[in-house]
């Protein structure tokens, strides 16, 4: 998994196969062997070599990795390695390189490298000083570039350290940081900004007091969490970041760092004890004590911070509440520290997801002895546990991280694909001990779908059907068949129906179908498994059958276009002799059907199709929105057995502009009507298309400031954002709006529709009132910063503007 | 900043693939710019010839709008023969592919990934002796997703059956 070798490995082993006798006769190639075989190979073997920078990265990799090595005696062995080779550049560029790499990509093993540093600088103190001052410089760095991740963890490797720093050591960083955060909070900057370096400060703590008691006075950390407290300010978009809402919440929506801060003033009673953390230098105490201190360099405070929009981070859980406490709680210390270090991890190792599980499978090797209790015990023997020891399980605490990822609103650091995946990872390398976790992690959020916000629902659907399909579509569907009795509204009902056809569109409806007991076979009907869908100027009984069979020929046929055109208006001429309302849709949506019909094998063959046609479409779809919105529902009506397909063809259409992204919304809010809203396919099409429009928007602002545009561009790409904005505040004018009117019953639910009903439909515009709101707010949030940092700088230049004038203007009377 | 090697391996990175099938030009090839910088296609491989462009789309898409997607055809039957392309928009949806998708299950088999400089008319074909791909060819395993046993070896148990 971990390549503790490296490029050098790699080189030395190419050079060893070079040389030597082996080239000439390689073993494999023989076809017998000999006795005097094995002799002969061992004499010929050259002797082995290994570069002194290999073992050092290999055994620095492997730190705390095995629990059957003890960790001191691996970090005695590299210190003493370390200061026998210091003299070679090549060792000292190479491990100070590897430890500042290793620090942030890899955090659980801060506090050992930590170890390493202290005893090496023990035995040569140039150790120490070396690592400080490259440390300090990556730290300044990180600072001015206002990477606060790789701050936060190259500035907790630093205070793990502290008991070789002389002076104030971290503690000034810290002050620092509480005055940038100030200075912010009196200028009513950033919230976002201020509260992730309130974060980093506070997060940091633990770490310190833990590595240096009484290196840095509890006074002085006392002090600061009361300043942080007085500066915390809450975003306005908060409130609609809460992963559920209503009176059935499983617990309250709770601030990240609010709660660490908290945690903080808790322990502050209790004498910063810290239990959690490893302390992997304490054996060596002795040593460390008499070893020289170092002054810390000094870290400068930037100037300007930048960083485009922070959003507050909300707790999340699978396990709260539970019979047996498996995570920490929510207020307590440990449960911020865990999660912090395991969301790092999470968040850093997105480009090697099987290190990344293997690192959360291990993750009770970084941490305390005995934190929690063995791997894999299973939920019911956790009342075995005796009285007073550790009740946390550790696969329970990872799936919780990583679902806390998923259910990150408004958006998680990574696609959510690979929270998905790294899932599947931990489950594939601890199938024993995660499955059950994940099990009651799914029945967690399923008992509270009541509550969910509508986005995250969708999530959890999308997530659940993409993780069966990798482990055999098995799941204990027995258990959910009392709910299929519920409403076709209720949303409990929905997921069950809505995680089947997710399932059906990465497999097919057969193989779904047989997974599932013989009660949900309602859910998976005959026709879901029809290759083709029916042309329904074939079947149904319809207007002009005989004309659309017509059509659907010529058109397959690619006949020219006047022939299309006589037909199509000869229908419309029909419909209008024949005196039926809007004579025009029937011929519209015949060729619609006609070319999904044609296209239905495949989607390159709807997408050819579409191509070839696009002309005609494109035509059609200019009649008027009305038209646009009958083309949608013509689609959809087609694929209404499989809608994921039609709302691909609805996204195909959409980007060659055939249909705009007003008319796709609107035929999901108003004319699939609210029956649509529990429906996965009806929100996928709303939230692509609206983050499709959303995303123009924010591209065409950027472009607007890229410098030294010309100005004739300049006035285009300005045109273009005006346009695109008025476009997408419509968009969702239009959509508060009849949301608005389904939510608070001013559109009376249809006719028939049962008062229980009722109320779950008024439920779900609620909720996707509230999503669509969080998607406006944020852009016109972030649209209110991009002007006023515009009006800023505009500013500025208008007082040095003033300031000459007035400079002027005392020239003058002095003359 | 100077590039510095991960402390654990990297799952976006090309295989050997494509610097094989160039041997003989390597030493040409080190001199030309990296064909794979910027690429925005990958060749997936491994998928059972059942397996549709509306179920690849469903997983795929996870990563990133999908700009294209060619299936790859039995150079003489027409029919889908275990491989595609997949083109995305940006570079970044296709690394990602690498690193959240390669490896995982579509249909029920594990797929592989590989970025690639960009699909060719042509390339949609299999290269195997009988039309298919050349790992279908000599197979001795059986496979139901991929025809049942490589077709060298079906057609020689044909052969063998006038004897019967």
């Amino acid at each position: 998994m971990v390549d503790r070798g490296g490029r050098y490995e790699r080189e030395g082993r190419e050079s060893r196969d070079r040389g030597g006798y082996r080239a000439e006769r390689p073993q494999h190639f023989k076809k017998r062997r000999y006795q005097d075989d094995d002799d002969r190979d061992y004499r010929q073997q050259r002797p082995r070599y290994e570069d002194p920078m290999v073992r050092l990265r290999k055994d620095v990799l492997a730190i705390a990795e095995s629990p059957l090595i003890k960790v001191e005696d691996s970090i005695r062995s590299i210190a003493k390695s370390l200061s026998a080779h210091w003299d070679h550049e090549a060792i000292r560029k190479g491990f100070v390189t590897l430890i500042k790499t290793l620090v942030v990509e890899q955090p659980f093993k801060i506090p050992f490298v930590a170890a390493i540093v202290l005893c090496a600088n023990a035995q040569k103190h140039e150790i120490g000083k070396l690592v400080l001052d490259e440390f300090a410089a990556q730290l300044q760095e990180y600072l001015d570039q206002c990477e606060w991740r790789n701050f936060k963890l190259t500035l907790r490797f630093m205070g793990s350290i502290s008991c070789m720093l002389d002076g104030e050591g971290v503690a000034k960083v810290l002050t620092d940081l509480a005055d940038l955060t100030g200075d912010l909070a009196a200028e009513g900057g950033s919230s976002g900004l201020s509260e992730e370096l309130s974060y980093v400060i506070l997060i940091t703590m633990p770490y310190i007091i833990t590595a240096a008691p009484g290196g840095i006075t509890e006074e002085f950390l006392t002090g600061l969490i009361e300043r942080l407290e007085g500066m915390q300010i809450s975003a306005p978009i908060e409130p609609l970041l809460s992963p559920y809402t209503g009176p059935n919440a499983p617990y309250p929506a709770m601030n990240t760092t609010t709660l660490l801060l908290n945690a903080l003033k808790q322990e502050a009673t209790d004498g910063f004890k810290f239990e959690i953390l490893a302390r992997p230098w304490e054996p060596f105490h002795a040593e460390l004590e008499a070893a020289t201190k170092h002054f810390f360099p000094s870290i400068t405070k930037p100037t300007s911070l930048e960083g485009g929009t922070i959003f507050p981070k909300l707790y999340f859980s699978v396990f709260q509440g539970a019979q047996y406490e498996t995570v920490p709680a929510a207020t307590s210390i440990t449960s911020a520290i865990l999660r912090d270090a395991i969301g790092d991890t999470i968040g850093l190792l997105d480009f090697n997801r099987i290190a990344c599980a293997r690192f959360l499978i291990d993750v009770d090797c970084y941490f305390a002895p005995n934190a929690f209790v063995k791997r894999a015990t299973p939920f019911d023997k956790i009342s075995e546990v005796p009285e007073g020891k550790s009740t946390w399980k550790p696969e329970d605490i990872c799936v919780d991280a990583i679902f806390t990822n998923i259910f990150q609103l408004p958006q998680p650091e990574h696609k959510l694909v690979y929270y998905h995946a790294t899932l599947t990872e931990v489950c594939k390398l601890a199938p024993q001990a995660v499955a059950p976790s994940l099990g009651r992690a799914i029945r967690y959020l399923y008992r509270n779908l009541e509550s969910m916000d509508v986005e995250l629902r969708y999530r959890f659907i999308d997530w659940f059907a993409h993780h069966l399909s990798n482990f055999g579509y098995t799941w204990k569907w027995t258990e959910w068949i009392v709910d299929l009795e519920l409403s076709k509204v209720h949303p409990k009902r929905s997921f069950i129906q809505e995680a089947l056809e997710k399932e059906i569109r990465l497999s097919f409806a057969n193989r779904v179908k047989s997974t599932l007991p013989e009660e949900y076979s309602g859910l998976v009907p005959e026709d879901k498994e029809k290759e083709l869908p029916d042309f329904k100027f074939e079947v149904d009984d319809i207007a002009f059958p005989e004309e659309g069979k017509q059509l659907l020929n010529l058109i397959r046929q690619k006949a020219p276009n006047e022939e299309v055109d006589t037909l199509m208006n000869a229908i419309t001429e029909a419909a209008n002799n024949k005196g039926l309302p809007d004579p025009s849709k029937y011929a519209r949506d015949m060729y619609m059907t006609c070319i999904c019909h044609i296209g239905a094998k495949s989607l390159s063959h709807v997408l050819s199709c579409i191509e070839r046609c696009k002309d005609k479409l494109t035509q059609l779809g200019q009649e008027s929105n009305q038209a646009q919105r009958q083309i949608v529902g013509t689609v959809m009506r087609y694929w209404h057995e499989q809608p994921g397909i039609g709302a691909n063809v609805i996204d195909k259409l959409l980007n060659y502009s055939i249909l705009t992204p007003l008319s796709v919304i609107e035929w999901v809010i108003l004319d699939a009507g609210r029956d649509a809203l529990p429906r996965g396919h009806a929100w996928e099409m709303v939230n692509t298309t609206t983050r499709k429009v959303v995303s123009r928007t924010r591209n065409l602002a950027a472009a607007r400031s890229v410098p030294d545009l010309p100005e004739d561009q300049m006035t285009m790409v300005e045109q273009g954002h005006d346009v695109a904005k008025a476009e997408q505040a419509e968009l969702f004018r239009v959509v508060m709006e009849s949301l608005g009117k389904y939510a608070d019953g001013t559109v009376p639910p249809p006719e028939g529709t049962t008062e229980d009903d009722a109320v779950w439909l008024k439920w779900w515009a609620a909720s996707w009132l509230r999503a669509l709101k969080r998607q406006s707010d944020i852009e016109e949030a972030e649209e209110a910063m991009r002007v006023s940092g515009a009006t800023a700088d505009g500013a500025m230049e208008e007082d040095t503007a003033a300031g000459e004038v007035a400079e002027n203007a005392m020239d003058e009377e002095e003359a | 900043m100077a590039f510095v090697q991960s402390t654990v391996e990297r799952l976006d990175r090309p295989s050997t693939y494509y610097d094989k099938s160039n041997k003989r030009n390597r030493e040409e090839v080190q001199h030309r710019e990296d064909p794979l910088k910027d690429a925005t296609t990958l060749y997936v491989g491994n998928l059972s010839f059942y397996t549709t462009e509306e179920q690849i789309h469903e997983l795929f898409s996870k990563c990133g709008e999908i700009k294209r997607l060619v299936m790859g055809l039995d150079r003489f039957a027409k029919t889908p023969c275990g491989f595609c392309f997949v083109e995305y928009y940006t570079h970044e949806d296709a690394l990602d592919c690498m690193k959240y998708v390669g490896g995982t299950k579509l249909d029920e088999r594990i797929v592989r990934t590989d970025l690639d400089p960009g699909f060719k008319e042509g390339r949609q074909y299999g290269r195997g002796k009988s039309g298919g791909q050349v790992r279908d060819e000599y197979r001795e395993d059986y496979d139901a997703g991929r025809g049942g046993y490589g077709r060298s070896l079906q057609s020689a148990s044909e052969m063998g059956a006038e004897y019967d």
